[in-house]
């Protein structure tokens, strides 16, 4: 198993900034790396990958410099998000190719991109030019050709642009599969529910810099300035929002547009839910339904980026 | 920490020396480019000198065969006399081969991975610039190593066959002198060709460029000569111009390595210089070229 390191790392393109300072520690399992487009991501893989050296700060794989240093390349598979295929050679040809680029021998490297392509669903097209293959089919070529050596650390960018629904569902499996062996694996994408279907361990970058890290809820619990949304449905609504308003902890409250539904914000969820939960018992308000809207992904990321 | 599954899988063989990582490159360039008819085409045309180079070392080792058309048999071991010379007139019509081949292997090799950004999947693996573009470099020698160098040892071969004279193989002198002025031809024409594809994401663009950069030079010399060469110089033209032009430099290179009259008055080693010159530039662009390319997409 490996663990990733980035210290105090910066990159900047002039006067541009690709990442700024970014200090945090990449562990087995998959990691979502989200961020509008620019904020980043691409920078950061390419980093990441030895592709190039940061500006300032480090990168270590297991305490090994990455920047200049090939000799650790074979335990990192990159599947970038730029088109770059051979469209003269076969999936198998790619394949084998790049194994060997890995420093397969040869007779591996034929057995191994015949494993690969049965991974990722292209055994019958595996020796068909990928100048005939689908935009899917090419992804998954270029995912295969990520994984093939069986590193120990995963980088994604994008893996599920020009997949279709099929596609998807096996990619998020395949990366879900990877994390759960103990695979390092690092996600990008800028559409947050992809993201949700492969992890809730999210890094959020916006301009350069890592706004968040951690597990979505909890960087939900640590954004202070925006109350929390709660959403109750009940038979007895008049009742219910009577006692609610004279709770200290509740900012706004108003009607839903679904009958019997309630809609308050609150600055302090830790002692609201208690106090409420109370009161429902004490006063045996039915409800029907109650959650938070806000803690979900999409409500994270509009808060740190908007 | 969470429980992983106990299926965490590594590859359990054994992982080349990173040394060879080029020539995984360089093997993949060659294969591809065999795989075009065109190409296989430009070979074979290329391989016609070596044919008739062979059938007159038939002939100088035969001479009782062409008796019949009463030409003295001294004046026929004159023109069929096999020396280094001969060597030098097989490998001088060979540039022209070297040229195309330069043209068709070299226009594309790194354009193509630019377009594509492939060279994001190659540096993410373990081999480096270096080995990238030696990799590269060796894919456009070696055919015109093989159509050059390759073949011209093929000659001495066959003539040590057909004059059963096996220390023949062993000319010492014959086999750097062919060694030199191939490598001569080959290192530049590689390493411009390489350099433009590395400056040039349009691979027709490119190939375009290399032409003109090959042939508009010695155009635009004679040109330039023709009309003022009688003003500028009167009747002692001091051929410095032959400094300018790629063809030139390898006629004055190729008959100062094989002991011929030199074709222009200055000295060989300028020659020499300038030609040294022109491919550490080309190196030098090419390197920069590399380090900072694709960094940014």
């Amino acid at each position: 198993m490996a663990e990733v390191s980035l210290q105090n790392v910066s990159k900047w393109y002039g006067e541009v900034i690709g990442v700024s300072d970014v200090t945090t520690v990449l562990r087995p399992g998959v990691t979502g790396l989200l961020g509008p487009n620019g904020a980043g991501k691409t920078t950061l893989f390419k980093v990441l990958t030895g592709l190039m050296p940061p500006d300032t700060g480090r990168v270590t794989l297991d305490g090994a410099p990455i920047w200049n240093n090939p000799a650790i390349y074979h335990r990192i598979g990159f599947c970038p998000s730029a088109e770059n295929m051979y469209e003269q050679l076969t999936g198998f040809e790619f394949l084998t190719y790049m194994a060997r680029l890995n420093g397969m021998n040869d007779a591996d490297a034929r057995e191994r991109a015949m494993t690969t392509l049965g991974e990722v669903g292209l055994t019958e097209a595996a020796h068909k030019p990928i100048g005939a293959y689908s935009k899917g089919m090419r992804q998954r070529v270029k995912l295969g050709q990520s994984i093939q050596h069986q590193p120990d650390v995963l980088y994604f960018d994008e893996p599920m642009s020009g997949l279709d629904p099929l596609g998807r569902i096996d990619t998020v499996n395949l990366i879900h599969r990877y994390g759960k062996e103990g695979k390092t694996v690092v996600v990008s994408s800028h559409i947050l529910h992809e993201i949700e279907e492969m992890t809730n361990t999210i890094m959020l970058l916006n301009n350069g810099m890592l706004l968040a890290e951690g597990v979505v809820h909890e960087i939900r619990e640590l954004i202070e300035e925006q109350p929390r949304q709660v959403r109750i449905v009940t038979r007895e609504l008049k009742r219910l929002s009577n006692r609610i308003i004279e709770f200290p902890e509740v900012k706004t409250i108003r009607f839903g547009e679904e009958e019997g539904e309630l809609l308050i914000q609150t600055h302090s969820p830790d002692s609201f839910f208690p106090k409420l939960t109370n009161l429902i018992l004490e006063d045996e308000i039915p409800i029907d339904e109650m959650s938070t809207t806000d803690d979900d992904l999409q409500s994270v990321f509009e808060y740190l980026v908007k | 920490m969470p429980v992983y599954t106990q299926t965490y899988r590594h590859y359990t063989g054994e992982w080349r020396s990173r040394a060879l990582a080029w020539t995984v490159i360089a093997a993949n360039g060659i294969k591809k480019r065999w795989r075009n008819k065109g190409f296989r085409l430009i070979l074979f045309l290329a391989g016609a000198m070596f044919l008739a180079s062979a059938a007159r070392l038939y002939l100088a080792a035969n001479l009782d065969l062409i008796e019949f058309f009463e030409i003295p048999t001294r004046r026929i071991s004159e023109i069929l006399a096999i020396n280094d010379q001969f060597y030098y007139q097989y490998l001088e019509a060979q540039q022209f081969w070297c040229f195309f081949t330069a043209l068709i292997c070299g226009a594309g090799a790194i354009s193509t991975d630019r377009k594509t950004k492939a060279l994001i999947l190659y540096l993410s693996k373990p081999i480096t610039r270096f080995d990238y573009v030696f990799g590269k470099a060796a894919h456009v020698a070696f055919y015109q190593y093989i159509i050059t160098m390759g073949l011209a040892f093929a000659l001495m071969l066959l003539n040590a066959i057909f004059t059963e004279n096996w220390m023949s193989l062993f000319n010492l002198p014959l086999i750097l002198r062919i060694f030199a002025y191939s490598n001569v031809v080959v290192l530049p024409l590689t390493i411009l060709s390489l350099t433009l594809s590395a400056l040039i994401r349009s691979r027709e663009m490119c190939a375009a460029l290399f032409a003109a950069l090959f042939w508009l030079p010695s155009v635009i010399i004679q040109s330039f000569r023709g009309l003022l060469g009688r003003w500028l110089w009167g009747s002692s033209d001091p051929e410095w111009w032959s400094l300018c032009s790629l063809p030139n430099l390898w006629d004055q290179l190729g008959s100062a390595i094989f002991g011929q009259p030199l074709p222009f008055a200055p000295h060989w080693i300028y020659h020499l210089a300038v030609l040294a010159l022109f491919c550490a530039a080309m190196a030098f662009v090419l390197h920069q070229r590399i380090e900072a390319v694709e960094v940014v997409g």
